[in-house]
């Protein structure tokens, strides 16, 4: 990462990225999100140029198409033409342009809109669908490492990816993403791209106690910063199977065999639905590809943990503590 | 729904987004986030869909299973309506 005249630079996963006049904030938050120097990824072409304007660009969006993107807790409503999209209005907002060989992503207005966590979410979305137009896929998933296999688990928010991977853990497995991993569909590596794993405390207490007293979040969960957990970076992996998960209370935990059809609709959740259509046909092979994989449903229900079988075909011993 | 005519022709709904699996297809409308699972009869009408009329879907499915006409014009009927009723197809009004 460096800041030369104002301009903060860092390779995304070999993509050149380069913010210009971005206020201190929002330049802590670009390097907390997307810098993740750790990853050996060659340069590519395709870059990535965020700028702060002073005012709306040029050119309103009258009658543009109007979509709806779903981040967590709100919706967001893009208006787009051909491949520019907005949100926002004349006081605040953000542009997003995607090309062949780059994206530009303009923001006026930062400083003074009133709700950030809305714009947050309005710019992690704009930069991902332009880490999308380099080729890359996100997955949501928490991803686990143990020899050759490589697990992805699947599923929705609070189903229990987290709790099951600090499960794998204890079990001798090595944690490469709790919630988010970006994917390179042509050899399904995944770099694992949060700081660590975020459990409830109370979780924690009950299996997990040597962990407990870890840095509180904002939510409060604690995030156990993956060198706790004897992660070593960076933590890539080549996806080697998948793991569906559920939860079903009053039930026994267990495997399910599942149909590639069940790992589809699963992995398009995962993925999210692009915005660019070039983008969607990137996310359909990368899909396509996965639900190749072997697969299982991992119902958490509740009894005591057990990841053998259709994960590893190993008789794991899951130590709690 | 009104009977559909073996002579109208259908096109996918533009953006929908398909995942083949080989023996089956999955469908994704982006602008719903609906998706829908087609079988492997469904999968040879999705794929033989544009320009073609019902009748000739019927043909194409008696060319790639061991099943009559008739039969398959029944199930041509069926899945397309479903398709239908799922948004994922609509009329194509162009001629030929």
């Amino acid at each position: 990462m460096t800041v030369e005249d104002g301009v903060l630079s860092f390779p995304v996963l070999g993509r050149p990225f380069a913010a210009r006049r971005v206020p201190a904030r929002l330049a802590g938050w670009l390097r907390e999100s997307w810098d993740y120097p750790g990853y050996a990824v060659p340069t590519s072409g395709y870059a990535i140029e965020l700028e702060v304007a002073g005012a709306a660009p040029s050119g309103a969006a009258h009658g543009w198409a109007e979509l709806d993107v779903v981040v967590p807790g709100r919706t967001l409503r893009f208006r787009s033409e051909g491949s520019v999209w907005e949100i926002g209005d004349e006081a605040s907002g953000l542009r997003l342009e995607i090309g062949e060989r780059g994206a530009r992503i303009e923001l006026w207005g930062w400083e003074a809109a009133g709700d950030g966590a809305a714009r947050h979410h309005a710019l992690y979305v704009a930069l991902s669908e332009a880490l999308r137009a380099s080729g890359l896929v996100p997955l949501h998933a928490a991803v686990a490492a143990r020899g050759g296999d490589v697990v992805a688990w699947l599923g929705r928010s609070g189903v229990g990816k987290s709790t099951t991977l600090l499960h794998a853990v204890n079990a001798g497995w090595r944690p490469v993403a709790e919630d988010l991993c970006w994917l390179e569909p042509g050899t399904l590596a995944a770099y694992g791209w949060d700081r660590g794993v975020r459990c409830w405390p109370e979780t924690l207490r009950r299996f997990f106690p040597r962990l407990d007293g870890a840095q509180p979040a904002p939510d409060g969960k604690h995030l156990i910063a993956y060198d706790r957990l004897g992660a070593s970076s960076p933590r890539v992996a080549t996806l080697t199977r998948l793991a569906l998960l559920d939860r079903v209370a009053g039930s026994a935990t267990r495997w399910e065999a599942v149909t590639p059809r069940d790992s589809v609709k699963a992995l398009w959740e995962a993925t999210g639905v692009p915005l660019a259509s070039h983008s969607r046909q990137v996310t359909a092979a990368a899909v396509e590809r996965l639900s190749r994989l072997p697969a299982a449903r991992y119902v958490l229900g509740d009894t005591p943990p057990h990841l053998a079988g259709a994960i590893a075909g190993e008789d794991d011993q899951v130590r709690g503590g | 729904m009104s009977p559909m005519a073996d002579t109208t022709r259908f096109r996918a709904k533009p953006g929908i987004v398909e995942t083949d699996l080989e023996t089956e297809v999955v469908l994704l409308d982006p602008a719903t986030r609906e998706m829908f699972s087609l079988n492997a009869t469904g999968r040879v009408v999705w794929r033989a869909l544009p320009g073609r009329t019902v009748a000739d879907l019927a043909a194409e499915v008696t060319r790639a299973f061991d099943v009559g006409y008739d039969r398959a014009l029944e199930d041509v009927r069926r899945i397309v309506g479903e398709l239908l009723a799922a948004g994922v197809i609509v009329p194509d009004d162009h001629d030929g």
